[in-house]
Protein backbone atom coordinates (compact mmCIF):
# COMPACT_ATOMS: atom_id res chain seq x y z
CA UNK A 1 0.00 0.00 0.00
CA UNK A 2 2.81 2.38 0.69
CA UNK A 3 3.84 2.70 -2.78
CA UNK A 4 0.54 3.84 -3.89
CA UNK A 5 0.61 6.84 -1.28
CA UNK A 6 4.07 7.47 -2.34
CA UNK A 7 3.04 7.61 -6.33
CA UNK A 8 -0.14 9.50 -5.46
CA UNK A 9 2.28 11.95 -3.58
CA UNK A 10 4.41 11.73 -6.59
CA UNK A 11 1.59 12.77 -9.13
CA UNK A 12 0.56 15.74 -6.83
CA UNK A 13 4.12 17.23 -7.13
CA UNK A 14 3.62 16.53 -11.32
CA UNK A 15 0.34 18.66 -10.98
CA UNK A 16 1.53 20.92 -8.82
CA UNK A 17 4.88 21.44 -10.74
CA UNK A 18 3.14 21.93 -13.89
CA UNK A 19 1.39 24.56 -12.83
CA UNK A 20 3.67 26.56 -9.89
CA UNK A 21 7.17 25.20 -11.27
CA UNK A 22 7.64 24.94 -14.89
CA UNK A 23 7.83 28.39 -16.74
CA UNK A 24 5.82 29.08 -19.53
CA UNK A 25 7.41 28.79 -23.42
CA UNK A 26 7.50 31.71 -25.83
CA UNK A 27 4.45 32.70 -27.87
CA UNK A 28 2.55 29.41 -26.29
CA UNK A 29 2.11 31.66 -22.73
CA UNK A 30 0.01 29.57 -19.82
CA UNK A 31 -0.88 26.48 -22.42
CA UNK A 32 2.44 25.28 -21.87
CA UNK A 33 1.38 23.51 -19.07
CA UNK A 34 -1.07 21.11 -21.34
CA UNK A 35 2.33 19.87 -22.51
CA UNK A 36 2.91 17.88 -18.85
CA UNK A 37 -0.75 16.01 -19.53
CA UNK A 38 -1.22 15.88 -23.48
CA UNK A 39 2.13 14.28 -24.14
CA UNK A 40 2.27 11.79 -21.39
CA UNK A 41 -1.39 10.74 -22.91
CA UNK A 42 -0.14 10.41 -26.65
CA UNK A 43 2.92 8.32 -25.11
CA UNK A 44 1.18 5.92 -23.02
CA UNK A 45 -1.41 4.98 -26.16
CA UNK A 46 2.08 4.48 -28.17
CA UNK A 47 3.28 2.26 -25.14
CA UNK A 48 0.12 0.48 -24.73
CA UNK A 49 -0.42 -0.33 -27.54
CA UNK A 50 3.10 -2.15 -28.34
CA UNK A 51 2.44 -4.05 -25.30
CA UNK A 52 -0.78 -5.44 -27.03
CA UNK A 53 1.19 -6.01 -30.03
CA UNK A 54 4.09 -8.00 -27.62
CA UNK A 55 1.24 -9.93 -25.84
CA UNK A 56 -0.13 -10.73 -29.55
CA UNK A 57 2.78 -11.70 -30.60
CA UNK A 58 3.29 -14.13 -27.58
CA UNK A 59 0.20 -15.20 -27.88
CA UNK A 60 0.51 -16.40 -31.50
CA UNK A 61 3.64 -18.40 -30.34
CA UNK A 62 2.38 -20.16 -27.16
CA UNK A 63 -1.29 -19.83 -27.76
CA UNK A 64 -2.26 -18.88 -24.06
CA UNK A 65 -5.60 -16.72 -23.56
CA UNK A 66 -3.55 -15.37 -20.27
CA UNK A 67 -1.42 -13.53 -23.30
CA UNK A 68 -4.67 -12.49 -25.34
CA UNK A 69 -5.92 -10.96 -22.11
CA UNK A 70 -3.27 -9.03 -21.32
CA UNK A 71 -2.86 -7.70 -25.30
CA UNK A 72 -6.79 -6.70 -25.42
CA UNK A 73 -6.30 -4.83 -22.04
CA UNK A 74 -3.26 -3.31 -22.71
CA UNK A 75 -5.35 -1.67 -26.45
CA UNK A 76 -8.48 -1.02 -24.12
CA UNK A 77 -6.48 1.25 -22.13
CA UNK A 78 -4.30 2.32 -24.66
CA UNK A 79 -7.55 3.19 -26.67
CA UNK A 80 -9.00 5.35 -23.26
CA UNK A 81 -5.45 7.96 -23.50
CA UNK A 82 -5.52 7.82 -27.37
CA UNK A 83 -9.45 9.52 -26.76
CA UNK A 84 -8.09 11.70 -23.95
CA UNK A 85 -5.17 12.97 -26.03
CA UNK A 86 -7.37 13.80 -28.87
CA UNK A 87 -9.65 15.96 -26.52
CA UNK A 88 -7.02 17.45 -24.82
CA UNK A 89 -4.94 18.12 -27.98
CA UNK A 90 -8.05 19.38 -29.66
CA UNK A 91 -8.79 21.98 -27.10
CA UNK A 92 -5.26 23.25 -27.06
CA UNK A 93 -5.43 23.63 -30.63
CA UNK A 94 -8.45 25.92 -30.63
CA UNK A 95 -6.38 28.33 -27.97
CA UNK A 96 -3.36 28.38 -29.81
CA UNK A 97 -4.83 27.99 -33.91
CA UNK A 98 -8.15 28.84 -33.47
CA UNK A 99 -9.64 25.99 -34.43
CA UNK A 100 -10.65 22.50 -32.58
CA UNK A 101 -9.86 20.77 -35.73
CA UNK A 102 -6.90 21.21 -38.50
CA UNK A 103 -6.43 18.19 -40.20
CA UNK A 104 -2.82 18.29 -38.91
CA UNK A 105 -0.67 15.08 -39.93
CA UNK A 106 -0.63 14.65 -36.02
CA UNK A 107 -4.22 15.38 -35.53
CA UNK A 108 -4.82 12.92 -39.05
CA UNK A 109 -2.70 10.37 -37.51
CA UNK A 110 -4.44 10.19 -34.56
CA UNK A 111 -7.83 9.82 -35.88
CA UNK A 112 -6.81 6.97 -37.92
CA UNK A 113 -5.11 5.40 -35.07
CA UNK A 114 -8.41 6.23 -32.97
CA UNK A 115 -10.64 4.16 -36.22
CA UNK A 116 -7.66 1.00 -36.28
CA UNK A 117 -7.61 0.76 -32.81
CA UNK A 118 -11.61 0.73 -32.63
CA UNK A 119 -12.18 -1.91 -35.40
CA UNK A 120 -10.09 -4.15 -33.08
CA UNK A 121 -12.80 -3.91 -30.62
CA UNK A 122 -15.06 -4.23 -33.12
CA UNK A 123 -13.18 -7.29 -34.58
CA UNK A 124 -13.27 -8.48 -30.66
CA UNK A 125 -16.60 -8.42 -30.36
CA UNK A 126 -17.96 -9.99 -33.83
CA UNK A 127 -16.29 -13.69 -33.05
CA UNK A 128 -17.60 -15.63 -30.03
CA UNK A 129 -15.54 -18.30 -30.02
CA UNK A 130 -12.77 -17.49 -27.82
CA UNK A 131 -9.62 -18.98 -29.77
CA UNK A 132 -10.84 -17.64 -32.80
CA UNK A 133 -11.22 -14.27 -31.08
CA UNK A 134 -8.08 -14.57 -29.65
CA UNK A 135 -6.10 -15.75 -33.04
CA UNK A 136 -7.80 -13.03 -35.14
CA UNK A 137 -7.57 -10.26 -32.65
CA UNK A 138 -3.51 -11.02 -32.37
CA UNK A 139 -3.02 -10.81 -36.30
CA UNK A 140 -4.79 -7.57 -36.22
CA UNK A 141 -2.96 -6.22 -32.74
CA UNK A 142 0.20 -6.87 -34.53
CA UNK A 143 -0.79 -5.29 -38.13
CA UNK A 144 -2.35 -2.29 -36.07
CA UNK A 145 0.85 -2.00 -34.21
CA UNK A 146 3.06 -1.98 -37.71
CA UNK A 147 1.06 1.25 -38.33
CA UNK A 148 1.81 3.13 -35.43
CA UNK A 149 5.45 4.29 -35.89
CA UNK A 150 4.38 5.16 -39.03
CA UNK A 151 1.91 7.58 -38.13
CA UNK A 152 3.09 8.67 -34.35
CA UNK A 153 6.84 9.04 -35.55
CA UNK A 154 7.09 9.11 -39.70
CA UNK A 155 4.16 10.85 -40.90
CA UNK A 156 4.60 14.35 -39.29
CA UNK A 157 8.20 14.44 -39.81
CA UNK A 158 7.88 14.29 -43.61
CA UNK A 159 4.59 16.43 -43.97
CA UNK A 160 5.19 20.19 -43.18
CA UNK A 161 2.63 20.53 -39.64
CA UNK A 162 1.46 22.95 -36.98
CA UNK A 163 2.77 20.97 -34.13
CA UNK A 164 6.23 22.04 -33.13
CA UNK A 165 9.24 20.20 -33.76
CA UNK A 166 9.73 17.10 -32.48
CA UNK A 167 11.15 16.66 -28.83
CA UNK A 168 13.96 14.81 -30.15
CA UNK A 169 14.65 16.79 -32.82
CA UNK A 170 17.14 15.92 -35.66
CA UNK A 171 19.99 17.09 -33.78
CA UNK A 172 19.27 14.55 -31.13
CA UNK A 173 18.97 17.24 -28.43
CA UNK A 174 16.36 18.30 -26.27
CA UNK A 175 15.56 21.66 -27.20
CA UNK A 176 13.80 22.26 -23.35
CA UNK A 177 14.40 24.64 -20.33
CA UNK A 178 16.09 22.22 -17.70
CA UNK A 179 12.87 23.36 -15.13
CA UNK A 180 10.33 22.59 -17.86
CA UNK A 181 12.22 19.35 -18.78
CA UNK A 182 12.04 18.02 -15.15
CA UNK A 183 8.78 18.73 -14.72
CA UNK A 184 7.87 16.94 -18.67
CA UNK A 185 9.87 13.85 -17.67
CA UNK A 186 8.79 13.41 -13.93
CA UNK A 187 4.68 13.73 -15.72
CA UNK A 188 6.51 10.95 -18.34
CA UNK A 189 6.96 8.65 -15.46
CA UNK A 190 4.14 9.00 -13.41
CA UNK A 191 1.83 8.53 -16.29
CA UNK A 192 4.06 5.45 -17.45
CA UNK A 193 3.88 3.52 -13.74
CA UNK A 194 -0.24 4.62 -13.69
CA UNK A 195 -0.43 2.66 -17.39
CA UNK A 196 1.51 -0.17 -15.55
CA UNK A 197 -1.08 0.14 -12.56
CA UNK A 198 -4.10 0.28 -14.56
CA UNK A 199 -2.70 -2.53 -16.76
CA UNK A 200 -2.05 -5.10 -13.77
CA UNK A 201 -5.76 -4.30 -12.29
CA UNK A 202 -7.96 -4.52 -15.68
CA UNK A 203 -5.61 -8.15 -16.59
CA UNK A 204 -6.34 -9.33 -13.04
CA UNK A 205 -10.24 -8.14 -13.29
CA UNK A 206 -10.40 -9.75 -17.28
CA UNK A 207 -8.87 -13.14 -15.27
CA UNK A 208 -11.26 -12.97 -12.37
CA UNK A 209 -13.94 -12.74 -14.87
CA UNK A 210 -12.90 -15.63 -17.23
CA UNK A 211 -12.37 -18.19 -13.56
CA UNK A 212 -14.82 -21.32 -14.55
CA UNK A 213 -15.97 -22.47 -11.02
CA UNK A 214 -15.51 -26.43 -10.92
CA UNK A 215 -18.55 -28.26 -9.24
CA UNK A 216 -17.91 -28.23 -5.70
CA UNK A 217 -15.77 -25.34 -5.44
CA UNK B 1 -25.45 14.71 -5.13
CA UNK B 2 -26.41 18.56 -5.45
CA UNK B 3 -23.92 20.74 -4.40
CA UNK B 4 -20.78 18.64 -6.73
CA UNK B 5 -23.50 19.42 -9.70
CA UNK B 6 -23.57 23.13 -9.04
CA UNK B 7 -19.69 22.82 -7.94
CA UNK B 8 -19.62 21.23 -11.77
CA UNK B 9 -22.04 24.02 -13.22
CA UNK B 10 -19.36 26.75 -12.15
CA UNK B 11 -16.70 24.86 -13.43
CA UNK B 12 -18.12 24.67 -16.75
CA UNK B 13 -19.38 28.66 -17.13
CA UNK B 14 -16.34 29.12 -16.03
CA UNK B 15 -14.39 27.34 -18.46
CA UNK B 16 -16.86 28.68 -21.38
CA UNK B 17 -16.24 32.49 -20.42
CA UNK B 18 -12.48 32.23 -20.08
CA UNK B 19 -12.35 29.94 -23.78
CA UNK B 20 -14.75 33.31 -24.90
CA UNK B 21 -13.32 35.72 -23.56
CA UNK B 22 -9.47 34.30 -24.97
CA UNK B 23 -11.11 34.70 -28.06
CA UNK B 24 -10.99 38.31 -28.20
CA UNK B 25 -8.03 38.86 -25.98
CA UNK B 26 -5.28 36.00 -26.88
CA UNK B 27 -2.51 37.60 -24.55
CA UNK B 28 -5.49 37.19 -21.56
CA UNK B 29 -4.04 35.23 -18.40
CA UNK B 30 -7.67 33.38 -18.20
CA UNK B 31 -5.34 30.72 -20.71
CA UNK B 32 -5.30 28.76 -17.28
CA UNK B 33 -8.62 27.90 -17.16
CA UNK B 34 -8.08 26.21 -20.35
CA UNK B 35 -5.10 24.34 -18.74
CA UNK B 36 -7.58 23.50 -15.68
CA UNK B 37 -9.78 22.18 -18.30
CA UNK B 38 -7.20 19.72 -19.71
CA UNK B 39 -6.18 18.70 -16.41
CA UNK B 40 -9.77 17.85 -15.50
CA UNK B 41 -10.14 15.98 -18.77
CA UNK B 42 -7.36 13.48 -17.88
CA UNK B 43 -8.39 13.24 -14.34
CA UNK B 44 -11.81 12.52 -15.36
CA UNK B 45 -11.28 10.43 -18.13
CA UNK B 46 -8.76 8.23 -15.86
CA UNK B 47 -11.73 8.59 -13.20
CA UNK B 48 -14.39 6.85 -15.41
CA UNK B 49 -12.09 3.92 -16.91
CA UNK B 50 -11.12 3.18 -12.71
CA UNK B 51 -15.22 3.36 -12.23
CA UNK B 52 -15.42 1.16 -14.92
CA UNK B 53 -12.95 -1.47 -13.54
CA UNK B 54 -14.79 -1.03 -10.61
CA UNK B 55 -18.09 -2.24 -11.78
CA UNK B 56 -16.23 -5.37 -13.12
CA UNK B 57 -14.56 -6.06 -9.90
CA UNK B 58 -18.18 -5.83 -8.29
CA UNK B 59 -19.46 -8.16 -11.05
CA UNK B 60 -16.53 -10.52 -10.12
CA UNK B 61 -16.90 -10.21 -6.17
CA UNK B 62 -21.27 -10.79 -7.15
CA UNK B 63 -20.59 -14.23 -8.65
CA UNK B 64 -17.90 -15.08 -6.05
CA UNK B 65 -20.94 -14.53 -3.09
CA UNK B 66 -24.01 -16.67 -5.23
CA UNK B 67 -21.22 -19.50 -5.59
CA UNK B 68 -20.35 -19.11 -1.89
CA UNK B 69 -24.26 -19.27 -1.03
Amino acid sequence: MWWKSLFGIYMVLIILGAFLYAPVAKGLGETTRILFFHVPCAWIATLAFLVSAVYSILYLRKQKMIHDLKASSAAQIGLVFTILATITGSIWAKQIWHSYWNWDPRESSIFILLLIYAAYFALRSAVDEQNQKARLSAVYSIIAFVTVPFLIFVVPRIVESLHPDPLINPRGKVDMDSRMSTVFFGSFVGFTALFFWMLYLKIQIARLSQFKFKPGD
Amino acid sequence: MKVLISMMQTVVDTVSNAMGSSQLDQTSSSDIYVVLTITLIVWCGLFFYLVYLDRQVKKVKDRVEIKEN
